[in-house]
């Protein structure tokens, strides 16, 4: 089976400053996979490059076996990759509303996400519809940024810092829907720092050191070597 | 600014100085006037070139210093003979600065387009204040009925004669374009460069962004004033039109197509497009569509203006990176 | 001053407002979604006069005016997004201020050529050609209530289409984060396209309807560029409802202005503008798209 997202030497830079390299990375479809490592090793210039966001310095991207390395940002959201930035990025002069229906686009009959699907998923949006994304708590512009997400009916979910700043309470409850939402069938890259909760609904995890992968496994792989987790994750 | 550009650059403004030098000796009548007011306008360029690049300060506004600068010799004019070049020069560059340091104290607070705006504001203020009141001759302007004179301390120096007057211009323009030059050397360019690129450090290291600029643009300003005053006496006639906007983006015109970076680039651009509308001007009346045709191409093809592009041509390959 | 008089005015400072609106508003979300700063919108207003000139000389039909300027508008804003603003991306003001400027000469040189320097006249057409009594020696053009009428019904249809539709979202959401509209699968630069496109058609627009209001003349989108920038200043870059308040605030000036001061009109608007970056050296109010 060939995989859905294939990166094959990867590299990223801003200017002279080379901020990812030579990362090779497949994840095939319906597979939850976990980024991590300290901050300032280059996932999210990994998750922005795969989104077309940092242009790719050199080496290939495929989706869904099409070359997408060249491709423009808007064209890989249409054709099927969703992201969730670290800083959620909500329209902040759009409503909770608008902000969901304005990102809506069709997917498969019955499986479709919907407005009213994302609703019961995050009821406490449904609070809050008509306010404006200014006015949410860093909590439900979590959860607002990753209904956003779902409503472009993508293939692949790529959430940077899924629980970053969130209380236990509030970051408990963003989990508890991303397992939900992985259980639907969805792929994902999920970047946090909470390795134990990760571990419950990932089957493979990548650690970034200085921009490259100096890691790729089972969590149960990497949480049963602690010198690893103390090198690349500090805890 | 790399080495290889700044070696370029100052090529470039040795020839030119080399070359400027000649116009009397090779040129006559007419073509002499049209290279006095080419060599004023390529004053006017640089000095708007030294707040564009270095300063990063888009001002939309630059004719009005030079503009004003013109009035104040008509209106210091006596009707009777010749005014004293050397108190109504220094009245009038006083005075360009003078107002430039009013618009650019209130100006430099605002950044981007607001910028832009202030000074275009500031600019048809003059304009205005020329062309509606009761000041200066209202829209039909007003004259210099007798060219000034340098009086030195044995003799009175007349510029009636085209190829003095334009030694004239030369040296001024000269002292304009090496000042600007050493300017952007110095370490006062240093932190004005500084200051346009990263302007926390420029505040770390004790420098007030808002104030190094303010001073540049006064510079600035005076400098086009003294372009200005030599506009005025060279013409006998000065016009409300030469505060308004539109003169403001002509000159900001030529510094674009020279290169904003550079100190010779908008001296450049001035020579190019004033020879363009000359040509222009003798094959049709509708000269400015070509003119306006050059800069749509201008912008469009060559942003960072001719001589950073000369200067690119000789790079070596790998220097194009990053 | 009767309360006729007064009347009158009062009318006449909103049926400028209104004009005023539909070139300010094109110009704001210029601005506010796309960042251009686009000094030839005055220029594409005295487009819109002499299409209004041309077309009723040739068919002797004002009403074909409208759509003849609409469509026009849209042509033109179309091309000069798609084969000259797309190529400035990532360029700073001074670019734009010159490509601008650059319009500028090539639009009121193609005026001359075509037309010449003689102002002309747009008779206004024979079912508004009424005037409305006041009083014995006042009357109220009916032409002028049309105008005002179209400034209303473009009030209320661009309101709609921003605040409702998934366009007017779009929109917004390009103007505020153009990454994640691009993440969320906006194609930005159709987005640009489209709003060029309609910001242009709206000046074109206001020139159609202006023009048998006064004569058509060279350089009469002068007054009106450096008023719409007044209006956004006081508005907030990219605010409709911000446009709307700056555009009656300066109808009024204007109106009342040239009754009171008839010298200095042109003074108080730079000094209007002035005034505010002084006051809040980034403009006022920042919001976008509503």
């Amino acid at each position: 089976m060939t995989a859905l997202l294939h990166i094959k030497d990867f590299s990223a830079a801003y200017g002279e400053v080379p901020v990812v390299s030579s990362v090779s990375l497949d994840l095939k479809a319906g597979e939850i996979m976990a980024l991590t490592g300290r901050n300032g090793m280059g996932k999210t210039t990994l998750l922005r490059g795969i989104m077309g966001l940092t242009p790719v310095r050199r080496g290939t991207m495929q989706f869904a076996a099409e070359d997408i390395a060249a491709q423009t940002t808007e064209m890989n959201s249409r054709a099927g990759i969703a992201y969730v930035p670290a800083g959620r990025e909500i329209f902040g002069s759009l409503s909770v509303r608008e902000n969901l229906i304005m990102c809506a686009r069709g997917g498969e009959v019955g499986n479709a996400w919907t407005f009213e699907r994302v609703m019961a998923l995050f009821p406490r949006l449904g609070e809050r519809i008509n306010h404006g994304g200014k006015q949410l708590s860093g909590g439900e512009q979590q959860m607002l940024a990753i209904g956003r997400a779902l409503m472009t009916n993508p293939r692949i979910l790529l959430i940077d810092e899924a629980t970053e700043g969130l209380a236990p309470l509030v970051a408990r409850e963003i989990w508890r829907t991303l397992s939900e939402i992985c259980a639907s069938g969805m792929s994902a890259i999920i970047v946090d720092r909470d390795l134990k909760r990760l571990s419950r609904i990932v089957s493979g995890v990548a650690v970034m050191f200085r921009g490259e992968i100096a890691f790729a496994g089972t969590p149960a792989a990497l949480l049963s070597d602690d010198a690893l987790v103390r090198k690349y994750i500090g805890l | 600014m790399n080495a290889r550009l700044e070696k370029f650059d100052g090529a470039f403004l040795l020839l030119l100085a080399v070359a400027a030098a000649f116009v009397p000796f090779v040129l006559s009548g007419y073509e002499i006037k049209l290279a006095t007011t080419i060599t004023i306008q390529a004053g006017l360029a640089v000095a708007l070139g030294f707040v564009v690049g270095p300063a990063g300060l888009t001002s939309v506004g630059h004719a009005a210093f030079y503009g004003v600068a013109a009035y104040i010799l008509a209106m210091m004019s006596p009707k009777s003979g010749p005014a004293d070049m050397l108190l109504t020069a220094a009245i009038a560059i006083f005075g360009a600065a003078a107002f430039a340091l009013v618009v650019g104290a209130v100006s430099i607070r605002s950044r981007g387009m607001y910028f832009i705006l202030m000074t275009i504001a500031f600019g048809q203020l003059g304009y205005h204040l020329f062309n509606d009141t009761g000041i200066g001759g209202k829209s039909d302007g007003s004259y210099v009925q007798f060219r000034p004179e340098l009086h030195l301390f044995w003799t009175d120096v007349s510029f009636d004669k085209a190829p003095r007057f334009y030694m004239l211009v030369y040296v001024v323009v000269f002292l304009v374009v090496g000042a600007c030059w050493w300017l952007r050397r110095s370490a006062f360019g240093s932190v004005l460069l500084a200051a346009r690129d990263n302007e926390a450090r420029t505040r770390a290291f004790g420098f007030s962004p808002y104030v190094v600029r303010l001073i540049a643009f006064v510079i600035s300003g005076g400098m086009a004033g003294a372009m200005g005053y030599l506009t005025a006496a060279q013409h006998g006639f000065v016009a409300p039109q030469m505060l308004a906007w539109h003169a403001s983006a002509f000159a900001l015109v030529m510094v674009l197509i020279g290169g904003k970076d550079t100190t010779s680039g908008p001296a450049i651009g001035a020579i190019l497009l004033l020879l363009a509308e000359e040509i222009l001007q003798r094959w049709t009346e509708h000269w400015l569509v070509g003119v306006g045709l050059i800069i749509v191409v201008a912008v469009i093809a060559a942003p960072r203006g001719l001589v950073p592009f000369v200067a690119g041509l000789f790079a070596p390959k790998q220097a194009h990176h990053g | 001053m009767s309360t006729f008089f007064f009347f009158v005015q009062l009318l006449n400072a909103i049926q400028y407002a209104l004009i005023l609106y539909l070139v300010a508003s094109g110009l704001t979300l210029l601005l506010g979604i796309m960042g251009v700063i686009n000094l030839a919108h005055g220029a594409f207003y005295m487009v819109g006069a002499y299409i209004a000139f041309a077309v009723v000389q040739q068919f002797g039909n004002f009403w074909l005016t409208l759509p003849a300027g609409i469509l026009i508008g849209l042509a033109l804003g179309a091309l000069i997004e798609k084969f000259l603003l797309s190529r400035l991306e990532g360029a700073d003001h001074l670019s734009q201020v010159l490509l601008s400027f650059g319009l500028i000469l090539l639009i009121n040189e193609g005026q001359r050529l075509i037309f010449g320097n003689d102002p002309h006249g747009v008779e206004v057409p024979k079912i508004l050609a009424a005037s409305i009594p006041l009083s014995n020696t006042l009357s109220y053009p009916v032409y002028r209530l049309f105008v005002c009428a179209v400034g209303i019904v473009f009030i209320i249809a661009i309101g709609l289409i921003m605040a409702k539709s998934r366009i007017g979202m779009m929109l917004r959401a390009s103007a505020e984060n153009r990454d994640m509209a691009r993440a969320m699968g906006i194609d930005v630069k159709f987005v640009y396209l489209g709003v060029t496109a309609v910001g242009i058609a709206c000046t074109v627009l206001a020139g159609v309807i202006a023009a048998p209001l006064a004569s058509v003349y060279p350089g009469m989108g002068d007054q009106v560029l450096i008023q719409s920038f007044v209006v956004i200043v006081l508005g907030g870059i990219g605010s409709l409802s911000g446009a709307l308040v700056g555009s009656l605030l300066l109808g009024l000036v204007d109106a009342f202005g040239k009754q009171f001061f008839p010298n200095y009109a042109a003074f108080l608007v730079y000094a209007a503008m002035i005034a505010v970056l002084i006051v809040r050296p980034q403009g006022l109010v920042r919001s976008r798209g509503t």
